[in-house]
């Protein structure tokens, strides 16, 4: 008998094995618990590349069985290829239903957006994460980085946007705006514009974030202190389109995006503005 | 034996309610029905979450314990060292004082337990006389979320205080019914006594 | 179909498996049989088991194919693969003793007992690039293979030098060596279960770097050990190994260990001289490399970097870079995720420059009109 007959041959869909799904699963509770802290994990290699969703995907499919219906969004856009592919690759190995509509997802798997509209409390929005480390800009070494963290010396941060200020007359920061979570930790919000920033805070909705190159995931709760990092006087601000309207349902309401052109602007969340626009 | 491997699927629902339980500390998550009717729900947490790179503990049941150690391959070890520990009833101050609560560099140590839960998490009215009602708040808590306790459950959530008294150190605690019902309290749950017995319930 | 900023889903992804698939296994040229890249292209098909962390050369070999020759493509299929593997057991521990040189060489002296076997190597061959017309280069090759079935196998080597002894084992016996051996016993670190960050124990550094990108360890070497940026290390080579290892399971029955497969590794010992202020002068130290296959440079590269990391104990980042920038994966996959859309940030990018611009604007008026 060889060693090959033990293993059963029946062609699998599955992605990730039974054990990883577990490790999985432990270190998004144990994110749960711990707001904002990136809890290790043992990041599993993916059919997608490291740095293009492993790590999302790794959670999305930890999450999900046949009777939850997914949402995955690149950019805003269901029908970008990254996102097609993602969604057929959670789709094909775990059954689950799709859709567009994110108030009828179940799970929305998003790569640098929150959707603009419907989720609730029983939506779990999973983010996907280039670089967990919010403070790598001030600091390159790990142990170092692990200190800070542990010890809530967030100093350098602080000074980072106090020069950025100082120098710039703004601060600069474009996407992946820091956040202090529940008032602890410092996190990486991900490439989401400064726009979609403040639905996080007191959200009613679970966010996820999986970093499987970095081997990192971390959770916002649902009903959680958000905060931007910023000081007293100099508010938060958003991304401002000076008024400027989507060119295909003509509202101003949405994250948008433009053409190269920078006249011509368009809803960034596809969905949403097509729910805007009259069924033809 | 009693209890048997999940399935891809059953693990996948069990989980599903302690993450929602988690999410949503105080407010009731319901395991499985069919999982329930067929063994102690009590036992589905471990059942769902640990193999063969995990350590438990279940001091008060060793059968099951060893049936759990046997189904998913976790390694049994003491209560203070254990990753996931599994209580019948409420556990002893001592006990709950002395489970991991993780470093500050390492927070995601910090022990699983798993409580058998057998008061009505609904306030009765009037209250019943061995009651207390507690306030819940943090991170995911809808506000006026309460919880109503005897007073063996309110001396283990006082030690459960004490090991979450220096955050991000802590245990993170799932309370389950015998019919599956599930109370998550992450250890970012805080827990206050309300006014005195007699006031009308809060609204849960 | 085309990116068009990325829109055209799910009929342009099916577009392009299809065209990426037709164009391999479509074409004039004969089919690129498994065996043919087994026994042609041994050498990528071991460096991309090495890389992978996955010994099982007729998958390497059926990865390479569909990577069309890009290793690291053939690396992330065998990874990917692996992840749907379940684990059926652990290994027992393989004594490095127990293996079996096909080559075997000790730069740090003339003679040792078990001798210098050169061994299939390309060392001292001259790199003459052969420019044969492929006809020719073939016809020569079967009349190779003729005059070779006419020679009788030679008798084995004796057992000393199919199994010779180390030289570390010679320099101890000259107490010429800092002993770091272990009397504990602790468990290896699994760096497919737990990600390893600075400060990690030796096994997650090694077996980092066992399963590391050749070229990024050999980057390292240059750059940290000897090399234009780095400052020098005294590192002498002991034994440079190519030699077969048993593996080795617990049968799950009568309970005895069983060897159920054989693996190739090639193995390094490098003597470190130790002239650092505060370092035994007296002695020696050694840093080891093993790695699937055979792979020498990557090897030399790893012992290297051990000793060398042992000596840094933290006092630079050594360590991590080591432990996190030479995964072949890790890197390419960040690097070419550079090619997905980026436009919401880009479009935040463009948006804080017009703000800046704008206070700038607004204080320069204000100072004009002050």
């Amino acid at each position: 008998m060889a060693l090959s007959d033990l293993i059963d041959h029946r062609e699998s869909t599955e992605l990730l094995d039974e054990f990883a799904k577990r490790e999985i699963r432990r270190a998004t509770l144990a994110a749960v618990a711990i707001p904002g802290y990136q809890v290790p994990f043992g990041s599993r290699e993916m059919p997608v590349a490291r740095g293009w969703g492993s790590g999302g995907l790794q959670i999305t499919l930890a999450v999900v069985h046949d009777d939850d219906t997914v949402k995955v969004i690149d950019q805003g856009d269901d029908d970008g290829v990254n996102a097609v592919n993602l969604r057929r690759l959670v789709t094909s190995s775990t059954g689950a239903d799709e859709s567009s509509i994110a108030s009828e997802a179940t799970l929305t798997q998003s790569r640098h957006r929150i959707p603009e509209d419907g989720l609730d409390e029983t939506s779990i929005l999973v983010l996907q994460v280039p670089v967990p480390e919010p403070l790598r800009g001030v600091e390159r070494d790990m142990r170092e980085l692990a200190r800070m963290h542990g010890e809530a010396d967030y100093s350098r941060m602080w000074l980072s946007l106090y020069e950025d200020k100082v120098r710039n007359g703004v601060i600069t920061q474009t996407t992946g705006y820091p956040c202090l979570v529940n008032g602890r930790y410092v996190v990486a919000t991900t490439p989401i514009p400064r726009w979609d920033i403040p639905r996080l805070h007191d959200a009613p909705f679970l966010t996820l974030f999986g970093a499987g190159r970095e081997k990192r995931i971390y959770a916002i709760p649902p009903y959680t202190m958000v905060e931007p990092l910023t000081f007293e006087d100099v508010p938060f601000e958003v991304e401002n389109s000076d008024g400027a309207c989507c060119a295909l349902c003509g509202k101003s309401e949405s994250f948008l995006v433009s053409l190269p052109n920078s006249t011509t602007w368009l809803c960034s969340d596809t969905d949403w503005c097509a729910r805007q626009r009259p069924a033809t | 034996m009693r209890l048997s491997t999940l399935t891809s699927k059953e693990s996948t629902l069990v989980f599903r309610a302690l993450l929602t339980a988690f999410a949503f500390p105080g407010r009731v998550s319901q395991l499985p029905r069919e999982l329930v009717a067929r063994m102690p729900a009590l036992c589905l947490p471990m059942l769902a979450l640990t193999d063969i790179e995990t350590t438990m503990c279940a001091p008060d049941q060793p059968e099951l314990q060893a049936e759990i150690a046997t189904i998913t391959g976790a390694r049994t070890v003491a209560s203070r060292e254990a990753q996931f520990v599994m209580h019948d009833a409420m556990p002893t101050d001592e006990t709950t004082l002395n489970l991991h609560r993780g470093t500050t560099y390492q927070p995601e140590l910090g022990c699983r337990l798993v409580v058998a839960w057998n008061v009505p998490t609904v306030p009765a009215v009037p209250p019943l006389p061995d009651s207390t009602q507690l306030r819940l708040s943090g991170p995911g808590v809808v506000s006026g979320t309460t919880l109503t306790v005897n007073s063996a459950s309110a001396a283990f959530l006082a030690a459960r205080s004490v090991a979450n008294s220096r955050p991000p150190m802590g245990i993170d605690c799932w309370l389950v019914s015998a019919t599956g019902e599930v109370i998550g309290l992450p250890r970012t749950t805080h827990i206050a006594a309300m006014s005195f017995a007699g006031s009308v319930p809060g609204k849960n | 179909m085309g990116y068009v900023s990325a829109r055209g889903g799910l009929d342009a992804i099916r577009a392009a498996e299809k065209l990426v698939r037709t164009k391999r296994l479509v074409s004039d040229s004969n089919w690129l049989e498994e065996e043919q890249i087994l026994d042609k292209l041994r050498l990528l098909v071991d460096r991309v088991m090495g890389e992978a962390g996955l010994w099982e050369p007729q998958l390497a070999s059926k990865a390479i194919r569909q990577s069309e020759g890009d290793a690291t493509e053939a690396v992330h299929l065998l990874r990917a693969y692996r992840s749907t593997l379940p684990r059926l057991t652990y290994s027992e521990a393989t004594d490095v003793d127990d293996a079996q040189v096909m080559r075997r060489i000790v730069p740090a002296f003339q003679r040792v007992p078990g001798n210098q076997l050169l061994g299939r190597s390309v060392d001292y061959t001259a790199r003459f690039l052969e420019r044969t017309a492929d006809a020719d280069a073939r016809e020569e090759a079967e009349k190779l293979r003729g005059a070779e079935r006419g020679i009788v196998e030679e008798k084995s080597p004796p057992a000393e030098e199919i199994s010779p002894r180390r030289l570390i084992d010679l320099l101890r016996d000259m107490d010429m060596l800092i002993d770091r051996r272990r009397t504990d016993d602790p468990e290896p670190f699994d760096i497919t279960r737990t990600p390893a960050r600075p400060p990690a124990p030796r096994s997650a550094l090694l077996s980092s770097m066992s399963r590391a990108d050749t070229g990024a360890l050999v980057n390292q070497w240059y750059r940290n050990i000897l090399g234009p940026d780095g400052y020098l290390h005294e590192v002498t080579l002991g034994e440079v190994r190519h030699a077969t290892l048993p593996l080795n399971v617990r049968h799950p029955v009568s309970g005895d260990v069983v060897t159920v497969s054989h693996i190739r590794v090639s193995e390094v010992e490098a003597i470190e001289d130790l002239e650092g202020i505060d370092e035994d002068r007296t002695r020696f130290d050694v840093g080891y490399g093993l790695c699937f296959g055979h792979n020498e440079r990557k090897a030399i590269a790893m012992a290297n970097l051990d000793i060398a990391c042992h000596r840094d104990a933290g006092k630079t980042q050594l360590e991590q870079s080591l432990l996190l920038t030479t995964d072949a994966l890790d890197s390419a996959g960040f690097l070419e995720h550079l090619k997905l859309p980026h436009y919401v940030t880009f479009r935040s990018m463009i948006e804080r420059k017009l703000a800046v611009r704008k206070m700038r604007s607004n204080e320069a008026s204000a100072h004009d009109g002050a």
